[in-house]
């Protein structure tokens, strides 16, 4: 009888556990792993040699922000924060349209966004680049090759912004709106008062969901530009390629540093007080 | 190359599901392990030389048994690059035979990761030592000529399999001149701003540094040479001095040669610009002379002549070689070097140099019938009634009067691009294997460049 009576409770408990063990074999661990290549050398030893080869480019710290390391990462700040910018410009309308629109199965609409996602992604970007081809954009200069880069980011990146942006609109209460209606509040008023702060955390993980991935995603980059950007993450894969482990974990762990940064300033680590808008932040 | 991609796909699934399998086959059964790269034996089916026939590697097994009544199974494993396959046996993988590039092999050699042939091996008086009999006289001197750190030659360690040189491939109906691309600073002309491809690959573009640094010393070298105050030892001796000098000032140096050339290219590639040179989007383009005959013939698909071209200074000479690993036991390095001598019979040679594209190290018979030497007078010879023609001497590599009767353009394109001429051959120089300090510093310095 208490063995029945306890069961639900048990199973519920252990469903958990392959979550845990694939977070700490596959999360936990490797980055302990890349904390100690960051700083050991090939005879383990500890050293802080490659945080300051990251740093002085091998002459002083003065060198630092003229060496090509320094280039590439701020680059690839400027592409990431071009593409989220982009981003939020075109998927918070659309996302509020689809939300407000009087369909009656908005989920369709919803679909025609989502759907590109289904197509491989490296197809797309191929045909994005043969499209950059067609029109003669393709690798003609550095600034062109930045501004298809960051075509190709947002290309790929903008559903990840209108569905959580979406996801939160949509479980905006109305009465609200129609409150700030018999007060006297504009339309547009109504807007920035209510529907806009009520979105905030649509927004925030829509950024983190741009953000972050393309300061990593060199597939984007390589293939748009015959490898002539190069962000972060082709950094990393550069020094692994290489032979370069130490290297390369300690950028890893410059990058992993940047994560923290953004997903701090962007209030990610705070806890939920909306549990209605707990679906957002999954993506 | 869509299908090419999906090829070695189902090879590297196929591949890797058989490796399971192998562990545990028939007891007793002798399992020969060979590591090669993607493409690099002919592997029957419809675009072999011999339609419709089985891998090599599979009639290898047959001929094997008929010829000394003993069972062998292959188990042919394709690798990456070098890089993976020295990682691999790093990280225990065990190779019965592979087939390494020449600066992997030294790297190895110095490890004392290799066995030695055995000197059977090289008896010529036995009729199945087809290596020992065909290997072309100038890849034998070459590999007496070369030493690994432990004093020996590179012929004790490994055997031919392919070989060529490193140049540029050029589109001259978009104005490029053979001239102009017979230096290396070509990588740096402002003419060909974003018109001209590096490989992306550290020995590459190093390579290709030293060339760009060292030019004048070296012309200067060859004036000598030709002028005949040095002679032909002397001058190698200062290429290949100078093509494998690794020294901090000189990497520095190499460094801003290397700068000034990034900041010149249409890109870096590792195989997109092989197409990508024939639908034009840049004119020249930096290759290995197996690569450079496979997009000449595909550019005569779209009816475009392209050339190949090796830098007057210096260039690369580069080969495969099959060499045996440490301690396989008797048995298998029986079964080891039969392998070698098959794929170094006439007949094979020419299916493999068919299906792959590269050239083989084996010239065949230096005198009488040789079948090597007529798949090239088939592959480039002149058509009878040809009315201009040209004459292109390949004794150096198939012994004396070997000259091939070929039409004017062959001399600068897939001909030259095999079997390049006699004064070509002399300035071509084998890089050598980094240092792990060499290493590491020349990738930081590619790292940060590329």
């Amino acid at each position: 009888m208490t063995t029945a009576k306890l069961k639900p409770h048990f199973s519920r408990k252990l469903l958990a556990i392959p979550y845990a063990l694939f977070l700490a074999i596959f999360v936990v661990v490797p980055l302990f792993i890349v904390l100690y290549y960051a700083f050991t050398d090939d005879n383990n030893v500890f050293t802080w040699d490659y945080l300051i080869l990251f740093f002085t480019d091998g002459g002083s710290l003065a060198q630092f922000f003229s060496s090509p390391i320094f280039q590439t990462i701020s680059l690839s700040l400027f592409i990431s924060l071009m593409s989220t910018i982009v981003c939020l410009l075109i998927a918070y309308p659309v996302a509020y349209i689809i939300a407000n629109c009087k369909l009656k199965n908005k989920s369709t609409l919803l679909l025609m966004f989502i759907v590109p996602m289904w197509v491989n992604f490296v197809l797309r970007i191929n045909a994005l680049k043969e499209f950059f081809v067609w029109i003669g954009t393709y690798n003609k200069s550095d600034a062109w090759n930045i501004i298809n880069t960051i075509i190709g980011m947002v290309y790929d990146f903008l559903p990840f912004m209108i569905l959580p942006i979406y996801t939160t609109i949509i479980k905006i209460d109305k009465s609200y709106l129609e409150a700030a209606k018999d007060l006297g509040a504009t339309a547009p008023k109504a807007f920035l008062k209510v529907t806009l702060p009520l979105s905030k955390s649509g927004i925030i993980s829509g950024i983190s969901m741009v953000f972050l991935p393309s300061m990593t995603n060199y597939v984007v980059s390589n293939y748009l530009t015959y490898r002539n950007v190069k962000i972060f993450g082709k950094l990393i894969d550069d020094y692994f390629s290489g032979d370069l482990w130490h290297d390369g974990s300690f950028v890893a762990l410059v990058l992993l540093l940047f994560m923290f940064l953004v997903t701090w300033l962007t209030g990610g680590f705070e806890a939920d007080e909306q549990s209605e808008t707990r679906g957002t932040s999954l993506w | 190359m869509k299908k090419k991609l999906s090829l070695a796909l189902a090879a590297l699934i196929f591949g890797s599901a058989f490796s399971l399998s192998a562990c545990d086959g028939i007891r007793g059964e002798l399992v020969l392990r060979v590591g090669s790269w993607d493409e690099y034996i002919d592997e029957g089916g419809d675009e072999s030389w011999v339609e419709g026939s089985a891998p090599l590697y599979e009639e290898f097994e047959e001929w094997y048994f008929d010829t000394y009544n003993k069972r062998i199974r292959v188990e042919y494993v394709t690798l990456q690059d070098n890089e993976t396959m020295y990682n691999k046996i790093k990280m225990g993988d065990s190779y019965d035979l592979l087939c390494p590039s020449e600066y992997m092999i030294m790297k190895l050699a110095a490890e004392n990761r290799l066995q030695a042939y055995p000197e059977s091996f090289f008896d010529k008086n036995d009729e199945h030592n087809y290596y020992a009999k065909y290997v072309s006289p100038y890849i034998d001197e070459t590999f007496t000529k070369g030493k690994t750190a432990d004093g020996k030659s590179w012929k004790d360690y490994a055997a031919g399999y392919m070989w060529g040189s490193t140049g540029f491939i050029i589109n001259p109906s978009h104005g490029v001149t053979r001239e102009e691309a017979g230096s290396w600073n070509i990588f740096q002309s402002k003419k060909y701003a974003r018109k001209i491809t590096a490989k992306d690959n550290v020995r590459d573009s190093y390579f290709a540094g030293l060339g760009m640094y060292y030019e004048d010393e070296l012309l200067n070298a060859q004036n000598r040479y030709q002028n005949g105050e040095i002679d032909l030892t002397a001058y190698q001796d200062i290429l290949s001095d100078k093509m494998n000098d690794t020294l901090p000032t000189t990497m520095n140096n190499v460094k801003q040669e290397l700068i000034a050339m990034r900041k010149n290219l249409y890109g870096l590639e590792t195989d997109e610009g092989k197409m990508d040179i024939i639908t034009g989007r840049f004119d020249i383009s930096y290759q290995w002379s197996g690569d450079a005959v496979y997009v000449l013939d595909k550019a005569e698909e779209y009816d475009l002549e392209l050339e190949y071209v090796v830098p007057k200074a210096a260039s690369n000479l580069w080969f495969d070689g099959w060499v045996m690993m440490k301690n396989i036991g008797e048995a298998k390095t029986h079964a080891a070097t039969a392998f070698v001598n098959f794929l170094s019979r006439p007949d094979n040679v020419v299916r493999n140099m068919y299906y792959i594209g590269y050239t083989s190290c084996i010239s065949g018979p230096q005198s009488g019938e040789n079948e090597i030497f007529d798949y090239i007078l088939d592959m480039y010879g002149a058509d009878e009634g040809e009315e201009e023609t040209a004459t292109h001497d390949v004794s150096y590599f198939f012994g004396n009067d070997h000259v091939v009767t070929t039409t004017p353009d062959q001399i600068n394109r897939q001909l030259f691009a095999q079997y390049p001429d006699q004064k070509t051959i002399e300035r071509l120089v084998v890089m050598e294997y980094f240092t792990k300090e060499e290493n590491e510093l020349a990738n930081r310095i590619w790292i940060t460049i590329k």
